[in-house]
Parts: C-alpha cells; structure tokens; sequence
C-alpha cells in the first residue's frame, strides 16, 4: 500500500528547550518548510498540562495550527511512567487509569495513533483495548532499543495480541532496534571528551558483539579501564548499549501485519544521502511491502549529542524526507 | 551533552534578603512530576549548600525536597524553570561573578533498568553566573 511521510516534533527537542518556539509556531515552521503531511507530538513534551489539564485554550491553537498549515496529526506518544513513586509502582488498576485520560486526549484530537511503551504487561493492554475501541484510537507499541522484534518482552505482547486479537493493538517499530554502526557523532563526542581511538576501537568492538547490552557494556568499561581511559567518556557511553540497537532489521518483516505506525529514528546523513548508522535501504524495502497505508514520523535523535548551534534539526528532517523517498520509489518500483 | 547545557542559563541567580533564587531547567526531554526529583544539591562561591538551606518554591509553597517524593499530580513542565530558594547569611552581592554547580537527580518513571529498578538520571551543571 502505502507509507506517508511526517515528522514527530521530539526531532526539535533542542529547539523546544531553548524555548525558541511555541507549539504553533513550531507546527508553522514545519508547514512552512514542508516536512509534512503528518505531525506526531509527545503529550508530556508538548502540552501544558497533560493529558489531564491541558487548556481549551492550547487545543484550540494545536487544531487550528495544525488544519492552516494542511498538515495531519498521526500519532500521540504518551507514556506508562509506573515508577512515579518511588517505592510504590502503579498496580494494573493504576496504569490503566493512568494511560486512560491520555488515551481519551488521542480521541478529542482525532489522533488515530497512541505510542504505548513496553512497560505495560498483558494485563494491563488487555483492560486498555476497550477504552482504544471506545475512542477510536490504536494503540502501537514502541518497539525501541534495546528490544527489538523478537526479544522476551516483545514476544510477551505479541502473545497478549494474539489472544486479545483487536485492531485497537498494535506495534510501532522505531528504526534504532535495528542499527548497523554507532553514528559518528556520538563517537566524536566521547573523542572530545577524551577517549583514545583505541577506546573507540573497543567501544565499537563491545558494541558489535551479540549479547546483553549490559553485559557488553561492563566488558566495555572493563577494557578501557586497562586502557587508561578518562572516565566521563566510558561513563557516557553507557548510553550506546542501550540507544542503539542491535537486533536483526529482516525481523521487523514480522511485525508488519500489526504495524499502526513507524518511528523513522536516524542519527546521520552523509554527502551521498544515506545513513550510515541505519540501513534505510533494507528497511525501506521491507516496510514497502505492508498492505496497510502506514504513518512515518521523522525522528531525528542527534539532539542527544549535538546542541541547537551545531545542527538545525529542520534541515535534518528535509534530508531524511528526501532519502526515504528516494528508497521507497526504489522499493515500490522494484515490486512493479 | 546538550540537556545538561540547558539545565543553567547565565542569568539564572538572583540575590533575595535570605540568600539567592536560582533557576533551573530539567535535564530531560520531557516534562516530569516532582515526585520524580530525589536530588538537588547546589554549589555556589565555593560552597556547598547544606540540605536544609535549599527550598523549592512551587505554587506559593517552600517545599524540601524530602516533600517533593508525593507530589505525583504537580508537574515540572519541560520549558519552565523550578526556582529554587538558597538560605546563605554571607551571600555575593548583586552583580558579582561566581561559578554554580547544581546537581539534579530525577528519576526516568518509564525507564525500567532491572528488577524494581527506573534509571535515575544524574545531571551535574556547571557555569560561571553574574549575580542578579
């Protein structure tokens, strides 16, 4: 069928920091730059108030922003948060009520797509289907690094789907499960902060290596120990184990029958127009072949180490439109 | 890394008749409960602030942060500051140059890394302030 492109706002995360934009004048920038149709938005990074208190006033300035601007909204991230108490997590119950008011502001804003993550068990998604059907909103869950098609957790939810087996319940594959390099900019990060090249050298082997990112990290930080390595670098490169996955991208093949929507995470593009960290070429080629029309947010997560100053995140967001366009009329091309 | 480099703006310190009012932003993409706050700790002209001189002002109320632990429903939106008031009976007068260093704890409620267990982020920000 077929894949329509759009950007999630989570790819200016610096920008909206800085406070340089409110949420309309960010949706009139991407409409004016032309990085729709679609519009995701993560409801505790973008609304005031949410999901509970967010003003008339805001939803009203979203809907109007976003309808003068042609564009459409696909999706709301929202979150499980069960650890907002420290020594007391959410029951089922809890969660339920707890995702419910979220779900409901998916439904007022016509919203067809809630991103769900991997914290809420079975039982939980079990009580939530009726409350999706309610509203008319799927809900797709985040398949993010470290996890990825076929790890435990993700198994658990595509038994719990089966046997729930709702339209309302789905996946949203996000592109950094299934990595192929750890992106360049991150290594020169931790080059400034003072690792050697041997360090990366043995970064990169740690990372290439199949097992429990944790595990690989501790053989990791091991390694630079015995190197001599400054510890900041080692510390922040903790992160890569668990940002960047490694799991096998033919997988996602899989999950297509139950994909809602997709998070195109990328990092870098290079002067050819490819990414060198992701294979956008082999995903491209495998999510072509859905028979749904799906969603595509842009997601740009170089934000992690790079400021405002060093990359525009819109101009990022242009590339990744250009070079996913260019694999998919490959793709649909080459199936006639 | 760029959301410790939001945490502290150069005009972030005010002197108050108590001490000082210091702004400061969340090292997060998103926005959070106060619930979620285990630490502040805060250095200022080469001191470190004891626990019971720190005070978080938050809807016309002074709260440790000891209190913060309840507050699931009060949120800490991603773009606004939490003011935070400072106790000192020696402080810098107005238009001084010192150095600041906070450090902020907040714990990840979706970010579960082991049995029981959401990653607390540790944040420490460093930067050279002019008094206000």
């Amino acid at each position: 069928m077929s894949i329509c492109l759009g950007v999630t706002l989570y790819s200016m995360t610096n920008e909206w920091l800085a406070g340089a934009y409110t949420l309309p004048q960010l949706i009139d920038e991407m409409g004016r730059r032309n990085l729709g149709p679609g519009v995701e938005l993560i409801g505790f990074q973008s609304l005031r108030g949410f999901p509970n208190k967010v003003s008339k006033e805001d939803i009203k300035e979203l809907k109007s922003a976003i309808e003068r601007n042609n564009l459409v909204l696909t999706a709301l991230a929202c979150n499980a948060d069960i650890a907002l108490k420290k020594d007391a997590w959410m029951s089922t119950d809890e969660s339920v009520e707890y995702m419910r008011p979220q779900i409901e502001l998916a439904g007022e804003l016509n919203v067809p797509v809630v991103r769900i993550q991997i914290g809420l068990t079975p039982e939980v998604l079990q009580k939530l289907e009726p409350i999706a059907a309610r509203n008319k909103v799927k809900l797709g869950m985040e398949i993010h690094a470290p996890e990825g098609p076929n790890t435990p957790k993700v198994l658990a939810t595509r038994e719990a789907y089966e046997l729930i087996d709702s339209e309302y319940l789905g996946f949203i594959p996000d592109f950094s499960a299934t990595m192929r390099a750890i992106p360049l900019g991150m290594l020169d990060k931790l080059r400034s902060g003072g690792m050697s090249e041997a360090g990366i050298e043995a970064l990169d082997r740690a990372w290439k290596t199949p097992g429990v990112p944790i595990k690989r990290y501790m053989d990791f930080s091991q390694e630079a120990r015995s190197l001599g390595e400054p510890e900041l670098p080692v510390v922040q490169a903790r992160l890569i184990f668990t940002m960047f996955g490694r799991e096998n991208l033919a997988d996602w093949e899989e999950l297509l029958p139950r994909t809602v929507h997709i998070h195109g995470k990328y990092y870098d593009i290079d002067e050819t127009g490819n990414s060198p960290s992701i294979d956008y070429a082999g995903l491209m080629r495998i999510f072509s072949t859905t028979e749904r029309n799906l969603t595509m947010s842009s997601e740009w997560e170089g934000h992690a180490y790079l400021d405002m100053t060093e990359q525009d995140a819109f101009g990022m967001v242009e590339k990744h439109h250009a070079m996913c366009r260019r694999f998919l009329d490959e793709a649909f091309a080459s199936q006639g | 890394m760029t959301l410790e480099a939001n945490v502290l703006g150069p005009e972030s310190v005010r002197s108050t008749p108590l001490g000082y009012e210091i702004d400061v932003h969340l090292a997060w993409y998103r926005s959070l409960p106060l619930s979620c706050v285990e630490n502040i700790s805060i250095r200022i002209a080469d001191k470190a602030i004891p626990q019971d001189d720190i005070r978080i002002s938050y809807n016309d109320k002074q709260l440790t942060v000891e209190e913060l632990a309840d507050l699931v429903d009060d949120w800490w939106f991603v773009q606004d500051p939490l003011t935070i008031q400072v106790n000192d009976n020696s402080p810098l007068s107005k238009g001084s140059r010192t150095s600041l260093q906070v450090t902020l704890d907040t714990r990840i409620p979706y970010i579960i890394i082991g049995p029981e267990t959401a990653l607390v982020k540790r944040t420490e920000a460093m930067t050279e302030v002019t008094v206000k």
